[in-house]
């Protein structure tokens, strides 16, 4: 798992509405194959942060390297083309479309073999084998949720984008779906981004952690140490 | 077949074609009304090369395709950057801008109209089949990548982006081909009345065309095919009477059908419904076999 080479490297990252400042100063980094959470409260730039990396907003100043690549420049159909895929916050269903049509949205621009990559998502998520030609607006909370993660993984991406992921999921459900993405890791070697308002969970199942307050990084480290720190405790665990 | 029947056949065949060129931008989310403008083009273009050169029907439809792809194509690489009711309302200018264009060239007829078009006697049964080419076309482009993508569109653009979907190329690709549809649709109808005018391409032609499309369901390309007939009847088949006040009956059903079924006449479920009827006898039938 200790791999050394870089995936995604944001430095000094700063984003604008309008006048307004989302984002003063972000620096992050995730390697290959790593789960890295992003925590801060309401308002942190955590959204505004995975909606510049995939290009629905522009940066200011600052750059993001992805594999090579800086995404800064580049429009999001091509950003999700050089292999990231998200699960946007609210899910993003397109509920007026079935399970299965969601699924093949996933793989809209990659060149892969859609029917073994099916079987795949099938066996993680059973549910959505005997729903595939239900509306995927008639799913439950959870089930959108899964299929939100199937349509992003179907693809094979290099990096997944997770905004969000625990809202509006009940306890027990949001234990059941980071699992999921702890075993996707191991099993497939996934390389996640969590970006959560959920403290105690994502340091859980993370790697390691960055935490972000009104627009900056303030901390970062390995989750586990986080987890202890006591000013992490206080502002987000609640203890 | 009486020529009264083949004219009504032949222009209820028009409508559906123009009517899927406006379904296939409105499956996409685009509120384009330019369906008429590139029928225009397409009628004056058959028109023309049948007077002038007396071409057959089959190579004036091609070049329709021709003209339809290249008039579609330019005014789609600027509503690729519009949106919403601006689109709406600059697609609408269109058709008039065609109008007074077509006016004011005199080898087109001026507002005289262009006459002496060739008579084709088959044209209800090359109609046809022109209706169903280009129906099982646009049944594969909707279940197609390309179609799916439309209506990731339509649903949530910005999801639709976050997928990975081109949001600009996919309408620039959806306003090409719905106005191939509406140029093949004026092709036909310029052999159909066989003299055209600047003035029949009119905002009226697109309420037509616009209350088939909301009449009969503006979600599958199935609804438009009882529609048409339906609505154009009232044209042709009533008494004299009726037939005046057709535009406040249309108006009227418009409403109605919007009120009372806001889907139109044939909804998605029915489709699927009908599907899974089919799928249901061929697995009965593939039992039996064994």
């Amino acid at each position: 798992m200790e791999q050394t080479n870089t995936l995604l490297k944001i430095e000094n990252l700063s984003v604008y509405y309008g006048p307004i400042c989302a984002v003063k100063k972000i620096d992050l980094e995730v390697k290959q194959g790593e789960i890295v959470a992003v925590l801060g409260a309401n308002g942190a730039g955590k959204s505004t942060m995975v909606n510049t990396i995939i290009g629905l907003m522009k940066a200011k100043t600052g750059s993001i390297q992805f594999d090579g690549k800086e995404l800064t420049k580049m429009r999001t159909d091509q950003i999700i083309q050089s292999g990231i895929s998200v699960v946007p916050e609210g899910r993003g269903m397109l509920s007026e479309m079935t399970v299965m049509e969601n699924l093949q949205m996933g793989v809209y621009h990659h060149k892969v073999d859609f029917n073994s990559n099916l079987e795949m998502i099938f066996s993680y998520f059973p549910r959505l084998k005997e729903r595939q030609w239900q509306k995927a607006g008639t799913l439950s909370g959870g089930e959108q949720q899964m299929l939100a993660i199937g349509r992003s993984i179907i693809g094979g991406p290099k990096l997944l984008l997770m905004d969000e992921l625990s809202l509006a999921l009940s306890p027990l459900y949001v234990d059941n779906i980071f699992k999921t993405l702890v075993q996707l890791r191991n099993e497939k070697g996934f390389t996640i981004l969590l970006a959560e308002q959920n403290a105690r969970k994502a340091l859980q199942y993370s790697d390691r952690a960055y935490v972000l307050d009104l627009g900056k990084t303030v901390m970062d480290g390995r989750s586990s140490e986080l987890m202890d720190d006591p000013f992490v405790q206080k502002a987000y665990l609640g203890a | 077949m009486s020529s009264g029947l083949a004219y009504f056949i032949t222009l209820v065949i028009v409508y559906i074609l123009v009517v899927w060129g406006a379904l296939i931008p409105f499956r996409a989310g685009l509120l384009y009304n330019g369906t008429v403008y590139v029928m225009a083009i397409g009628g004056y273009t058959a028109g023309f090369l049948s007077k002038t050169f007396g071409l057959n029907f089959w190579l004036c439809i091609i070049a329709a395709i021709i003209t339809g792809l290249i008039f579609g194509f330019i005014p789609a690489l600027g509503f690729a950057r519009t949106n919403g009711i601006v689109t709406a309302i600059s697609s609408m200018a269109l058709i008039f801008i065609i109008q007074s264009i077509i006016k004011n060239i005199d080898f087109l007829g001026g507002t005289r109209g262009l006459r002496g078009i060739a008579k084709v006697p088959a044209l209800p049964w090359f109609a046809i089949i022109i209706l169903i080419i280009f129906g099982a076309f646009l049944y594969r482009l909707f279940n197609s990548r390309i179609g799916r993508a439309w209506e990731a569109i339509a649903t949530d653009p910005q999801m639709a982006q976050t997928l990975g979907v081109d949001t600009r190329k996919m309408t620039v690709i959806a306003l090409t081909l719905s106005s191939v549809f509406a140029a093949v649709g004026g092709a036909v109808f310029a052999f159909n009345i066989r003299v055209i005018y600047p003035g029949t391409f009119s905002f009226t032609f697109l309420l037509n065309v616009m209350t088939m499309l909301f009449v009969g369901g503006r979600f599958t390309q199935w609804g438009v095919i009882i529609s048409a007939p339906l609505l154009w009847s009232i044209n042709v088949y009533m008494p004299e009477a009726v037939q005046k006040l057709s535009n406040y009956i249309f108006a009227g059903l418009l409403i109605i059908v919007l009120m009372l079924r806001p889907e139109g006449l044939v909804t998605r479920k029915m489709i699927l419904s009908v599907k899974n009827f089919f799928k249901g006898l061929f697995k009965k039938k593939a039992r039996e076999t064994v």
